[in-house]
């Protein structure tokens, strides 16, 4: 049988689209564009990855305008039939927009834009998209609004349902309980704001991106 | 109908960017408590009434033009002369 491929939505200002594409391509081979104002035709794919930028700018709230695309909305229908979505640094912004993730990302406490490699725990593994047995990660960060935030009534739940799934060793934007990255609660949809295809070689500094692929 | 529609941080969210003027003008020995930025959004519902912009500016704002995690808004009748 043959492998379906991953799709990549992009969005006008998606700038990490070809980076995503390029680490997909390289470990799980097919991989597909996505144009946002087309509807996703979602039985064709294993999973959607939506990638980093600045989606529409930025204008309204990261991740907002995009988040009412046609190939978004589409993501609630493939998120109900349990495919694998994954929301890259912009893309985890629209995917919290989208409320297929609690909580929202505020700008960063320095107000400055953070472009750093920074160490990573996993609090909880995701087999769905992390194939490692490792505990611990190196990737980088390149984001201005990365500041997790959520309730504290959402907060105790995600505690409880074990979805905080990567947590910053030293917190570089304020984020609540230093939190990197979530799931749902099935476990198929997470964000994250650190950049694993940035670390999908040796010159690019790591590898400890490839195993999200 | 002209509608202003004012979104801002809700309390309990810590505003950086407020914070960020308050102290520059706190350099400048102007000192006030607090300050919190938002956004201003105009929308033109044409010959709409009353009732029926109020009820399209609640749709679009429930349908995304502010986050309820994270903001709150007030709608304000413009001058509509």
């Amino acid at each position: 049988m043959s492998v379906k491929p991953i799709g990549v939505l992009q969005f006008p200002g998606s700038n990490c689209d070809h980076d995503v594409f390029k680490a997909i391509q390289r470990v799980h081979k097919k991989v597909r564009m996505l144009w946002h104002r087309d509807h996703l035709q979602i039985e064709d794919y294993a999973g959607f990855v939506v990638p980093g930028g600045f989606s529409y700018g930025d204008y309204l709230r990261s991740g907002a305008l995009a988040a009412m695309s046609p190939a978004a909305k589409d993501l609630m229908e493939a998120n109900k039939k349990n495919y694998p979505i994954l929301g890259i640094c912009n893309g985890f912004q629209v995917l919290c927009e989208l409320k297929l993730l609690p909580g929202a990302l505020l700008k960063n406490e320095s107000l400055r834009f953070i472009d750093q490699w920074v160490h990573l725990k996993i609090t909880n593994a995701n087999k769905t998209w992390v194939k490692t047995e490792k505990t611990h990660l190196q990737l980088p960060i390149a984001h201005g609004q990365g500041r997790y935030y959520c309730s504290e009534e959402t907060l105790k739940s995600l505690q409880d349902s074990r979805q905080i799934w990567l947590q910053y060793e030293e917190n570089p934007n304020g984020s609540v309980m230093n939190i990197a990255g979530i799931t749902n609660k099935d476990g198929n949809v997470c964000g994250l704001m650190p950049h694993p295809e940035r670390a999908t070689a040796d010159w690019m500094g790591g590898t400890d991106g490839l195993c999200f692929f | 109908m002209k509608l202003g529609i004012k979104i801002t941080l809700q309390n309990q969210v810590l505003d950086v960017q407020g914070r960020a003027v308050q102290k520059a003008f706190e350099r400048d020995g102007l000192k006030f408590d607090d300050c919190r930025i938002g956004k201003w959004v105009v929308i033109d519902t044409g010959s709409l009434d009353k009732e029926s912009s109020m009820n399209l500016i609640k749709k679009v704002l429930d349908q995304g033009l502010y986050n309820p995690l994270i903001e709150t808004y007030c709608i304000e009748e413009l001058d509509n002369k």
